[in-house]
C-alpha cells in the first residue's frame, strides 16, 4: 500500500489552496532554490559583507544589534523565504503574503501540507543515503 | 578520460539517459515521475528485465544408470 502511495498523484486542500505532490522536475527546481537560498538570506541582512565579517558580527551581538537583526531579516528575507514557499507550494507569491485567508498561521499550515504531501522526510533521506553513498572515501596512509 | 567529479555533476544527465534506455522520455521523467517513486521503477525493471535464473538440479551418478 505504501508502494502505491508512491506513484499515484496526491493533492491537499490547505487555507483553499490545492498543494499538489511534485514530479521530478517541480521538485529538483525547489531544491535549487532552497540550496542557493541561504546564501541570498545572507546577504539580504548583511549587505556587502563577507561570511567572517558576519560571524564576527554574530560574536559581538549585543541587545541593540539583535533588535536590528530581527527587523532586518523580516524585511529582508520574509520575500525570499514566500518565494521559496511559493515554488514549493504552487501558490503565487502574492496570495501568500496578501490572501487574509492565509495569514502566518496559514503559511506555517502549508508549509506542513508540502512536506507530508510530498513525504519530503523520505525522499531527503534517499538522498542522503545516495550522497552518502557517492561521497569519495578517504583513505589513510601513504603511496610511498 | 572524464573524471568522477565531472562525472558527478552531470548525474541528471545520467538519469535522463538511463530513463531514455528504458523507454521514460525527458518530458515523461520530469514531468510524470515523482522522486520517491523513480528508484522503484528503475529496480522493478531491471528486475523484470533479468535473465531467468539457470535451473541447478543435483544428481549423483547412480541415478542416472
Amino acid at each position: 500500500m505504501d508502494f502505491m502511495r508512491k506513484s499515484l498523484p496526491k493533492t491537499v486542500k490547505v487555507c483553499g489552496y490545492e498543494i499538489k505532490k511534485m514530479p521530478m522536475g517541480a521538485f529538483l527546481n525547489a531544491l535549487e532554490t532552497i540550496q542557493t537560498a541561504p546564501t541570498k538570506i545572507l546577504n539580504a541582512i548583511w549587505p556587502g559583507k563577507t561570511l567572517d565579517e558576519v560571524l564576527f558580527d554574530l560574536k559581538h551581538l549585543d541587545e541593540q544589534m539583535l533588535v536590528q537583526l530581527i527587523t532586518g531579516a523580516l524585511s529582508t528575507a520574509a520575500p525570499m523565504l514566500l518565494s521559496m514557499l511559493s515554488e514549493l507550494s504552487g501558490i503565487p507569491e502574492e496570495k501568500l503574503r496578501e490572501d487574509p485567508n492565509i495569514g502566518p498561521a496559514g503559511i506555517v499550515e502549508i508549509i506542513k501540507t508540502v512536506w507530508e504531501v510530498n513525504d519530503l522526510k523520505n525522499v531527503v533521506a534517499a538522498l542522503g543515503d545516495l550522497w552518502s553513498r557517492k561521497a569519495p572515501q578517504m583513505k589513510s596512509g601513504s603511496r610511498a | 578520460m572524464e573524471s568522477q567529479g565531472a562525472a558527478d555533476e552531470k548525474w541528471l544527465q545520467g538519469l535522463i539517459a538511463a530513463g531514455l534506455k528504458i523507454g521514460i522520455s525527458k518530458r515523461e521523467l520530469l514531468e510524470d515521475y515523482y522522486p520517491d517513486e523513480l528508484a522503484l521503477v528503475f529496480s522493478e525493471y531491471a528486475r523484470l528485465s533479468a535473465p531467468p535464473e539457470e535451473r541447478v538440479e543435483e544428481a549423483y551418478g547412480d541415478d542416472l544408470w
